[in-house]
Formats: structure tokens, C-alpha cells, sequence
């Protein structure tokens, strides 16, 4: 498939923005790792606003008509692009209920500033969910249609958010070690269920050149795909052809689940043991970089059953 | 009602007319222009609705060419307007046609990723998503003679391997062909239950079993033999419309519909 730059940051981004507000939020709530302050809280929450709403308009980067962005609203009953539209904006009202009282003047948790941040959880969670599901139901990509989707961008979300939080809670002067914790936990995890997801790749598809064309009476071979020019379906559909062009494609898989999600999750759990802050720093770089290549991975090497046509 | 096309695998020569004379409709049709891009370029280009694919099935010397031409299959659970965020693409009512609103479509390719036939093309110059009408302001139209209310590439079709009605009415020329042929769907795995079918190649002469040497033509039971002559003249005489059911899966039309100059029944 086509990989737009415009749609990979914005996954990556959105990904890491919801999981960090989610994180943050039930540290606030609970005080995982001591209080947040009243700085603290403005610093994270411009940060996470910027990310998510950076990830957000990067998304229209790919539209026809970007100012048309809005009718995406239209069809929640069905589809799961309108599905995150809405969950990211009804995000925005109820993370700024979320944030109101703090910003008049500081506040104890009471029952219900304690269910606004846990629905702002919620609707974090609930966006890269749906994230997942926009390509997750996709039944013509067949790398694509696994369980393991959503949870990948949801593990990778919430994973790349707390290696984020870990740096802003060190960076606070709060005590960092839960956080890392958690985020070492959340990361060997999506280590673990990305390299499955490479793995299922590998299952047999029931799609095939016989049951594309209906001719069983011997091997079917495609001799000419009709067209001698450039064509949309070759540049959005085939562009697998990208990742088959890069040589050292199977050791980018490896790349992805070593270097970007299992090596940060190393560095955490040293953070979480009593090691410096930069190893937390250095965590985030690797996660960032790991989560472009496995987003970019993801889109290029997905093979769409019009291949079986071309 | 079910409108749909019926294509013929046999007799399609895969002379792309239909591609050609749906493109020239299309231009100026409702979803027109199709925009060429670069068309007097090195690497021209454009949307087109129907592309005609070309296959090899068997291998050589024991192969055969056949030409499989794809444009929108109308599915009964399409999975562009499942996927569809504005509400741009939408299935009708009225007669099952899959339409895209050009006022709604955001052109964020979504449709075209979910497709598994790859037949939605998205043209850049509107910035709208394109695809297979059913030529709804051609079949529709009443100032056209009657016979000329069909899709254009059914109309061009020179082999009459086209074949346009409503698959819902079991009476009508298209379903009576899928019933007669076997037509079949393609990628039916899929679930998006295509209203488009394709009649299967006819087995060619040599592999096709002789009617007089056919082993165990002769053990017919009674009742069989009492209710037909089970010579080699009983093909001709199904074709009339006359003899038997051969198998009891097929049921023979009580009349042999004439207006398929190619029409054959084989076992």
C-alpha cells in the first residue's frame, strides 16, 4: 500500500499523544509516583494537546480536500474512520473539563474531577482503538486483518506515551520509577505482539489468483495487466513493490520489535531501577524511531488482493 | 431489483472496446470528466472505470488466454460504503447501484484501500473518487431508444460477451444466463457478495466427454430410459428445449430462449 509520510507521523503521533494524556491522566489521578504539580500538569498537558492536535491535522494531510475534513463525522454506525474522527473530537471538550478546574486554581480530586480525567482515559484510548480498526477491518489487506492490529497501535501508543511521561515526570522532580516500570511492561509487551503480528503475516491467505478469476482448471497466471501507463491503483494499491525494493526489509522487522520497542523497554526498566533520566531520554529517541519504521513497514509491505489482478 | 452486469468469459475476446467506450461515455457523463493525465506525455495516464486483465490458465502447450474485464461489482455488502466516512459512496435503494456523491466525497482514498477489486479510481484533478456508474444516466434515459438503455460497455461489446439486467428477477436474460452457465463471483471469500457474475469457459471440444462413448450411458435405470431416448441425439434435442433433464441439478427452460445467437448447452 501507499505509505504517506502525512499518515504515518500522524498515527505515530496521535499513538503517542493519546497514550501519554491517558498515562498522565491516571498518574494525576492516582499519584503514581508522587503528586503532579500545577506546572507540571500545564507543561504536559500543552505538550500532549500539541502532539495529538499536530497528529491530528498532519491526518487532513492526505485529503483531496482538507477543508472538507468535517463530513468525516457523518457515518459512525458504519465506519471506523468517522469512529475516530468523533472519539478524537469529543476528546478535546472533555480533556478541557478535565483541565478547567486545575487552571482556575488548583483542586483536590473529588468524584467528579476524578470522572472527567478518567473519561479523557477513556476517549485517549478509545481514538487510537479506533486508529487501529480504521486498517484492522480492512478485509482486502489481509496482513492487515488480525486481532493484533488494534492492539499493536494501541500497545505502541500507550508504550511510546510512557517513555514520554517517564522524561516529564523525571524532568518535574517527581520520582520517575513507577512510570518507567509500567512503560518497560507496556513496551516488552508490544515487542512481543508485534513480532506475533510479523509472524501471522506469514498465514495462509484465502484469496488467490483461482478464486480471483474463477478459473480452477489449472495454474492461473496474470499475463498483462491491461495498461500501459501509470495508474492510481498501481501507485496507491501496489506500492508493496516499495518494501520488495528494499533489500534488508526482513531485518527491518527485526529492527522494529529489537532496537524500537524491546531496547526502550530495557532502558526503562534501568530507569525503574535507579539509573538516570538520559536513559529514559535515549528510550524516547529509539521508541520514536522504532514506531516510523513499524508504521511505515506496516503500510508498505501490506499486500492488497489487487495484486492478484495486476 | 439488482442491476448488475454478466460477463462471459468464453466469448470475451479482450478486445478492451468496453474499457474504451465506458471511458468515452464516462467522460461526459455524471461522474465526467475522466481526467487524463499527461495524455500526449511519455507515461500517459488517467482514470479509467473498466480495465480488461489478461490471464493464462494452464501451462503451455495445454493453456488457454482468457480476458477478465473488472469494473465495479455493485456488491450486496459493499465494503466502500461500509468504510465510507462522509457518507460520500452509497449503495441505492431503488436498483442496487453503487454511487459516489461527488459534493460529500473528501477524497481520503479509504474506499479504494477497501475494495478488493481495485475499482475505484480517484482523479486527482476533481479531487473525487471515480468509479463504475451502471451508466445510470444512459439506462435511465428515455429519450433514448429503447434498446440503447444499457451501459455503454455492454453496448460496444462486438463478442456480446456483456450481458446487463436485474439479477434480482429470475426471469430476466441475466439470470437465466448465471443459472444456465453456473456465472460465479469473484473473490467470493471475501463476504462483499458481488451482484456482478462471470459465466465460466465452456470445456473446449477435445476435453468435452462424447456423448456416445460416455461410460455408463448405457446403465441407464428404467425410469430413466422410460422418460427419453439416451442416444447421442439427446443434446440436440435438450437444446430444443424438448428432452429431459440430463442431470437432475438443471432444470431446462420450457422454452429455448433465441436471443443468444451463441447460446449452447453443454453437460
Amino acid at each position: 500500500m501507499h505509505a504517506p509520510l502525512s499518515v504515518i507521523l500522524f498515527t505515530v503521533l496521535s499513538g503517542a499523544g493519546f497514550g501519554f494524556v491517558a498515562l498522565f491522566v491516571l498518574a494525576d489521578l492516582f499519584a503514581i509516583g508522587g503528586p503532579v504539580e500545577r506546572g507540571e500538569l500545564l507543561v504536559a498537558a500543552l505538550l500532549g494537546l500539541l502532539i495529538i492536535t499536530a497528529g491530528l491535522l498532519l491526518s487532513t494531510g492526505h485529503l483531496t480536500k482538507p477543508r472538507d475534513g468535517w463530513r468525516a463525522l457523518a457515518r459512525v454506525r458504519s465506519s471506523w474512520l468517522s469512529r475516530e474522527a468523533v472519539c478524537a473530537g469529543l476528546f478535546f471538550p472533555v480533556a478541557a473539563l478535565y483541565l478547567l478546574p486545575y487552571l482556575m486554581g488548583g483542586v483536590e480530586h473529588t468524584a467528579w474531577t476524578a470522572f472527567w480525567a478518567l473519561l479523557t482515559a477513556l476517549l485517549a484510548v478509545a481514538t487510537v482503538v479506533t486508529t487501529g480498526m480504521i486498517y484492522g477491518c480492512v478485509r482486502a489487506v489481509h496482513d492487515w486483518q488480525q486481532s493484533l492490529t488494534p492492539v499493536n497501535f494501541v500497545l505502541i501508543g500507550l508504550g511510546s506515551g510512557a517513555v514520554l511521561l517517564t522524561v516529564v515526570r523525571a524532568g518535574a522532580g517527581a520520582d520517575p520509577a513507577p512510570i518507567a516500570a509500567l512503560g518497560a511492561t507496556l513496551l516488552a509487551v508490544a515487542a512481543a505482539s508485534k513480532a506475533a503480528w510479523f509472524s501471522w503475516r506469514h498465514r495462509p491467505a484465502g484469496s488467490t489468483p483461482a478464486t480471483a478469476t474463477g478459473l480452477t482448471q489449472g495454474v492461473v497466471r496474470l499475463h498483462d495487466s491491461g495498461h500501459s501507463g501509470p495508474t492510481f491503483l498501481d501507485h496507491e494499491l501496489q506500492s508493496d513493490q516499495i518494501a520488495k525494493r528494499h533489500p534488508a526489509v526482513a531485518y527491518y522487522r527485526w529492527l522494529v520489535v529489537g532496537a524500537g520497542l524491546a531496547l526502550p523497554a530495557l532502558l526503562l526498566a534501568a530507569v525503574a531501577a535507579g539509573a538516570g533520566t538520559l536513559w529514559a531520554v535515549l528510550a524516547l529517541a529509539l521508541v520514536g524511531g522504532g514506531a516510523v519504521l513499524e508504521r511505515w513497514l506496516f503500510f508498505a509491505e501490506a499486500r492488497h488482493t489487487i495484486r492478484l489482478y495486476y | 431489483m439488482k442491476l448488475g452486469l454478466v460477463i462471459d468469459l468464453d466469448t470475451c475476446v479482450g478486445c478492451h472496446a468496453c474499457a474504451v467506450a465506458c471511458k468515452q461515455w464516462n467522460s461526459s457523463g455524471i461522474s465526467g470528466p475522466l481526467t487524463d493525465y499527461h495524455p500526449y506525455g511519455d507515461q500517459p495516464g488517467g482514470v479509467w472505470l473498466n480495465r480488461v486483465r489478461h490471464y493464462e490458465e494452464g501451462v503451455y502447450p495445454n493453456s488457454k488466454t482468457v480476458n477478465l474485464p473488472l469494473s465495479c461489482m455493485h456488491c450486496e455488502q459493499p465494503p466502500c460504503v461500509d468504510v465510507c466516512p462522509t457518507g460520500a459512496s452509497y449503495k441505492r435503494e431503488s436498483d442496487g447501484v453503487v454511487l459516489v456523491d461527488g459534493e460529500r466525497c473528501i477524497g481520503c482514498n479509504y474506499c479504494a484501500w477497501a475494495c478488493p477489486y481495485g475499482t475505484r479510481e480517484l482523479d486527482t484533478a476533481s479531487g473525487t473518487m471515480k468509479k463504475c456508474t451502471l451508466c445510470i444516466d444512459r439506462i435511465y434515459d428515455t429519450r433514448l431508444p429503447e434498446a440503447e438503455r444499457t451501459p455503454a460497455c455492454v453496448l460496444s461489446c462486438p463478442t456480446r460477451a456483456r450481458h446487463f439486467g436485474d439479477l434480482d428477477d429470475p426471469d430476466s436474460t441475466v439470470a437465466e444466463l448465471v443459472r444456465e452457465r453456473r456465472g460465479y463471483p469473484l473473490l467470493p471469500e471475501l463476504g462483499c457478495v458481488p451482484v456482478n457474475r462471470y459465466l465460466p469457459l465452456r470445456p473446449s471440444a477435445a476435453s468435452r466427454p462424447s456423448l456416445e462413448h460416455e461410460p455408463g450411458r448405457d446403465e441407464l435405470s428404467p425410469a430413466q430410459r422410460s422418460s427419453g431416448p439416451a442416444t447421442g441425439q439427446e443434446g440436440a434435442a435438450a437444446e430444443r428445449g424438448g428432452a429431459p433433464a440430463r442431470s437432475p441439478h438443471r432444470q431446462q427452460p420450457a422454452q429455448p430462449p433465441s436471443q443468444w445467437p451463441n447460446r449452447r448447452i453443454y453437460r
